[in-house]
């Protein structure tokens, strides 16, 4: 028992092995390869729960353990690792999806002849999101980061052959080096400024709870609004959201996996893990709620009127993001963990959920899949725990952690607390609007061309094999029960985790942060906030039943684009800031890049002109000398020769 | 046993031996030119194997070959009481911390272009006989302790490197080979002016004979490097010398010039912006070993003249000229990752991302301190290895497709999946993935700027974001994507191709996981430097 956190390592090193297996394999071992990446990952989920179970039990002495990765001058640069209640909850979590996802993606992905690939980059992801959680110093994080942006980009990337997929992974990649540069000067900063250039998170988190006099106000400041960048675009806030869900194409195991946890391990663990030296900016505190407020009602609002499945839950992700940012810029660690918790449990479900469905009707258009719950009775019940959860109905796990949050909020800023309770009433609204339309088939639209004729799984490279696609809109074919068991499981075993996942923190008891910190941590209490929140989701939710069933209220899709025509499009589009990121930065880049080009190509053939007309001048001058008066030019270059020789030489003489 | 041998001499000798058995192979054995041609390149890569493996980094016991050259005495007479003097040429190798980590690169690199060469079919025998005489001349630059020696190599590499660009390059090569003469032949009497000067003003050292004390003027690395730090901060009298015999009086106006003088010759070399058209022009043109040792050798031989014979031998200097220095690094960071976002050639996106990321190499020297320069030395291996990968890579590219126009390209992950897989994970590491060489390369010099220049620094953690997109953006336009009808039905790499690129991946996964085993052996290299 005592060893046990000294195994923590190998969590993350199972995945390094099936990355570095599966790799090697290239695309041979097709069958093998969901083999090697399922064991793998359930060696990982076992040893960290046996971790967590060894913090549960009492071992309660953190643990930390440290190698020398390189040395400069005498100043050695460590990668660590830390065993806490918090990292070991983080290892479960996260190894906990990736288990599931690697069970969902055996049947998901079978037809894909790159399966090996894929499963090659779930490692990669996976190993990367758990040495993140597990390490100790800031450098190992950032290592760790970087690699996660990676990890992301090869699986947004994968389905390469896709145009929209490219520009989708190059998307990614831009926000990932945003954040990357953000947060590579932060710790730069911090390395200079640190007393003894430690940048391990416990000196740092010592130094900044005893008032941080040991590093300058101003420096400590600008690292802290450098970490809430790097956090904004990892965690796809605004503005920074649009490559989430410009992402959609990705391979949807992948795509919950990423939602789940990598979004807010890369994100929001960030800031947790920073908490003492955010919390010394009340500038950063400042930027932080407020774009986490923002970015929560505006992702609730554009969640409403998308038509793609996939789309409206990569919003619904930003915005829950967003309460989490909100949390941190309160200080309530506690609750952030809380609903990165719960939101690791009903997200990925609802994507998996969904992923059947769309599998099975072979479209991703909302409106395309008719009244799909008839044939999918469970995948509907499943569904609908995850919508129940998502739209924060109690008991279920949303509405706790998404009332610790708001309460917190009340407390401190009525504009904040409304504009939660503005996005709670939209989550619930565009839940409402999933499952009704989706599942029941209510308020159908025309299938929009476009989108209903890529199917999901139809990889490009898998034509080959792939299953001739049952014909548009034609969910004939669809049957709940040819789906493989490896399908229904990991969502039906979400969604049994959906309601006692709840219980953990209460608004009567502070058991879990009282667990996370150490210390004793009071309720967050808060019955009016309780209120408030429910009675916003519930309102959602009536809505959502007057519009999509009654049509009472004439708000659906289509009536809104007759009333304000602009309103569709520029939501649909993210505001515009889906294209904004391409259009505007890399379109600016490339625009100065040709510019300076056409500058260099005109100076370079001026002063090759010049060197040339030089040279040749001076050549012909050279050769007209030599020619008209050869020998007498001839006899003065040998006498100045000379000269120079006899000066040198008697030099000493004079 | 084998440490008996003079090995830096072999490094040297065994290329040109090489050479010229390839030239000598009678005409009924010519296909044997290549096989062999090949195998030559390889020994300075075994012998810089051997010599890491038993690299100790105590100084004082590092590897050392050294003869005279040349003597021209002048002997005053028995009368004089003044010293006899003499000018001495030397050969003297040696290797130390500084030169291993970029000799193993340039060993390797050459090693991997050898291969590469598979794709030259015209005049095989002439391409050999230049293609190791340029290897020879490369392991002697980083080897040579002596001025004029190292000078004398670099001229060789510069003359084998015209012919390579000249006679195998694509459509516009002679023109190209003309430009990169001009500017190496600029940089050439720029560094030789400042080379005299400097022997000149502290190439004297002192010694005793049966008749007297006697004065050697000579190139000696070892005697400028001392003869500098003598005279220190403040120009010590140099009249000391009995009888006055040093040629020039080294005051601080005098350091400044050669200074300069030594700085832009390698500038012109390296390419530093906004030098750097030649280079661009040759990287285009010139064959793909050609181009692989342009920006995985001689790049980094100019970086480790900048660093040896600018930043050692002038740490005052070189600390005030830090501002300029980090200006052009940033400069170039952006400049070149712009330009390459705007090129429509893949050589040509290579060359200018491989230019923005010698900014990073600046910046390490710019901050003058341990973790900078180490982190420049370590970005000048990573950029070789991994530009000469990409280049190895645009060239196979270029053989299977007949273009290198980005446009013609595109998709080409479906029908090449393990070239793009490899190309994809150079540009990763060149964009500065962590696990590979190209990170601690770029975390290194950022860590030392931010300590002495906050402002540069930051404008260089900016310079991150636009770096990394250009090289990641150009091989998706190469990979991904639809693929074009003509290029459905490619093949993949051969046995002979995978070879050179599995290796140099790995060394640049290596480094990634584990830089000590690089780092460990540069320790000594800038303790000098230090020490005071």
């Amino acid at each position: 028992m005592d060893n046990l956190p000294q195994a923590a390592p190998l969590i993350p090193a199972f995945q390094l092995a099936a990355f570095a297996l599966l790799t090697a394999s290239g695309r041979s071992f097709r069958r093998e390869s969901v083999w090697i990446g399922g064991i793998f990952s359930l060696a990982s989920f076992i040893v960290a729960l046996a971790v967590l179970g060894g913090r549960l039990l009492g071992d309660a002495d953190n643990y930390n353990g440290r190698f020398e990765w390189m040395r400069i001058g005498t100043f050695p640069i460590a990668m660590g690792y830390e065993v806490t209640n918090l990292t070991s909850l983080m290892l479960v979590i996260i190894s906990a999806l990736g288990l599931l996802t690697s069970v969902y993606a055996a049947g998901f992905m079978k037809q894909d002849e790159r399966i090996t690939v894929f499963y090659g980059y779930m490692a990669l992801l996976q190993f990367a999101t758990l040495g993140l959680a597990l390490a100790d110093n800031a450098l190992t994080f950032y290592f760790f980061w970087i690699m996660t942006g990676i990890g992301m980009f090869l699986l947004i990337g994968f389905r390469y052959s896709d145009p929209q997929v490219k520009s989708a992974a190059l998307q990614a990649f831009m926000a990932a080096r945003l954040g990357d540069a953000a947060l590579l000067a932060a710790m730069a900063l911090l390395f200079f400024y640190m007393p003894g250039h430690s940048l391990d998170f416990v000196t740092i988190q010592n130094v900044f709870q005893n008032g941080g006099e040991a590093v300058p106000p101003g420096a400590a400041n600008a690292a802290a609004l450098l970490l809430a960048l790097a956090a904004v675009a990892a965690a796809a806030q605004f503005p920074l959201f649009a490559w989430l869900p410009g992402a959609e194409r990705t391979p949807l195991p992948a795509y919950a996996l990423i939602q789940g946890v990598t979004v807010s391990a890369a994100g929001v663990y960030l800031l947790v893990r920073m908490q003492p030296l955010m919390a010394a900016s009340p500038a950063a505190m400042a930027a932080l709620y407020t774009i986490g407020g923002i970015t929560a009602l505006l992702g609730a609002l554009i969640a409403a009127v998308q038509r793609d499945i996939r789309r409206i839950l990569a919003y619904s992700t930003v915005s829950q993001t967003g309460y989490m940012l909100v949390a941190l810029g309160m200080e309530a660690e506690t609750a952030c963990i809380f609903h990165l918790l719960t939101h690791a449990l009903f997200k990925p479900l609802l994507l998996f959920a969904a992923g059947n469905v769309m599998q099975a009707a072979n479209s991703t258009d909302l409106y395309a899949l008719g009244k799909i719950g008839r044939r999918m009775p469970a995948t509907a019940w499943i569904f609908g725990i995850g919508a129940l959860a998502m739209a924060g109905i109690p008991p279920f796990a949303g509405f706790w952690s998404r009332d610790a949050i708001a309460s917190v909020a009340m407390d401190s800023s009525v504009p904040l607390f409304m504009a939660l309770a503005g996005a709670g009433f939209f989550t619930a609204l565009y839940m409402t609007r999933l499952f009704l339309v989706m599942f029941a088939g209510f308020g159908q639209e025309l299938p929009d061309e476009e989108r209903s004729a890529p199917a999901v799984p139809a990889a490009p490279a898998t034509s080959k094999t792939r299953v001739p696609p049952s014909q548009a809109g034609g969910s004939a074919a669809a049957r709940e029960n040819r789906l493989p068991a490896g399908l229904m499981l990991p969502p039906a075993a979400l969604a049994l985790l959906s309601v006692p996942a709840g219980l953990l923190e209460t608004p009567w008891s502070g058991r879990l942060g009282t667990w996370l910190s150490g210390v004793y941590e009071a309720p967050h209490g808060g019955v009016n906030a309780m209120i408030v929140m429910a009675a916003a989701s519930a309102l959602g939710i009536y809505l959502g039943w007057m519009i999509y069933v009654k049509g009472t209220v004439r708000l659906r899709r289509e009536e809104l684009a007759s009333r304000a025509p602009w309103a569709v499009p520029s939501l649909e589009r993210g505001l515009y800031l889906e294209k904004a990121g391409r259009t505007l930065f890399l379109g600016t880049l490339i625009t100065l890049g040709r510019l300076l080009l056409r500058c260099e190509d005109k100076t370079a053939s001026a002063a090759g002109m010049a060197a040339a007309q030089a040279i040749g001048s001076s050549g012909r001058l050279l050769h007209r000398l030599l020619q008209t008066k050869g020998p007498v030019y001839g006899f003065l270059a040998v006498i100045a020769f000379i000269m120079l020789a006899a000066a040198l030489a008697g030099r000493r003489f004079w | 046993m084998v440490g008996a041998w003079p090995v830096l001499t072999l490094i040297v000798v065994l290329p040109l031996l090489g050479a010229a058995v390839v030239l000598l192979l009678p005409k009924t054995m010519s296909r044997w030119q290549q096989p062999v041609g090949m195998a030559a390149a390889f020994p300075p890569l075994l012998l810089a194997g051997w010599i890491y493996g038993n690299f100790s980094a105590v100084p004082g016991t590092m590897l050392r070959e050294q003869a005279v050259w040349l003597q021209l005495s002048f002997r005053r007479d028995v009368f004089s009481t003044a010293p006899s003097w003499s000018l001495e040429l030397q050969y003297h190798l040696a290797v130390d911390g500084l030169s291993l980590p970029l000799l193993l690169v340039a060993s390797v690199v050459a090693a991997a272009a050898a291969l590469a060469s598979i794709y030259i079919k015209k005049r095989q025998r002439m391409f050999y006989g230049s293609f190791l005489l340029l290897e020879s001349g490369l392991m002697g630059a980083l080897l040579a302790r002596d001025l004029l020696l190292f000078f004398v190599f670099l001229e060789i590499t510069a003359a084998a490197m015209f012919l390579l660009v000249g006679i195998w390059g694509s459509t516009d090569r002679e023109r190209s080979a003309r430009r990169y003469l001009l500017a190496n032949g600029t940089g050439s009497a720029l560094l030789l002016v400042g080379f005299a000067l400097l022997i000149a003003a502290a190439g004297l050292s002192g010694g005793q004979t049966g008749q007297g004390p006697l004065l050697t003027l000579s190139g000696s690395y070892d005697v400028i490097a001392a003869n500098l730090s003598a005279f220190g901060p403040a120009p010590a009298d140099a009249l000391a010398w009995p009888g006055g015999l040093q040629p020039l009086l080294l005051t601080k106006p005098l350091q400044w010039t050669i200074f300069l003088l030594v700085a832009a010759g390698f500038a012109l070399r390296m390419p530093l912006f906004p030098f750097h058209r030649w280079s661009i022009e040759a990287h285009e043109q010139a064959p793909t070993p050609a181009a692989m040792l342009l920006s995985g050798a001689l790049l980094q031989v100019g970086g480790y003249g900048l660093l040896r014979y600018g930043v050692l031998l002038f740490p005052e200097q070189s600390g005030k000229a830090g501002a300029a220095l980090a200006a052009i690094g940033v400069v170039q960071l952006f400049y070149g990752a712009l330009l390459s976002l705007a090129q429509r050639d893949l050589r040509r996106l290579i060359a200018y991302a491989s230019l923005s990321q010698t900014g990073f190499v600046l910046l390490g020297i710019a901050s003058l301190n341990e973790v900078g320069l180490q982190g420049a030395v370590f970005q000048l291996v990573a950029q070789g290895l991994i530009v000469a990968l990409m280049l190895f890579i645009a060239g196979s590219l270029q053989e299977r497709t007949g273009t290198a126009q980005l446009s013609e390209l595109g998709g080409l992950a479906r029908p090449l999946p393990f070239t793009s897989g490899i190309l994809l994970a150079a540009a990763l590491a060149l964009a500065g993935t962590p696990g590979l060489a190209g990170f601690t390369g770029r975390l290194l010099p950022l860590l030392g700027m931010f300590g002495v220049m906050k402002g540069w620094a930051a404008a260089a953690a900016a310079g991150v974001i636009v770096s990394g997109v250009c090289i990641v953006r150009g091989v998706l336009t190469v990979s991904f994507g639809p693929v074009a009808e003509k290029n459905a039905a490619l093949r993949d790499a051969r046995f002979i191709e995978a070879v050179p690129m599995i290796a140099l991946l790995a060394l640049v996964v290596l480094l990634g996981i584990y830089p000590s085993t690089l780092s460990d052996v540069m320790r000594q290299a800038f303790a000098v430097l230090f020490e005071h």
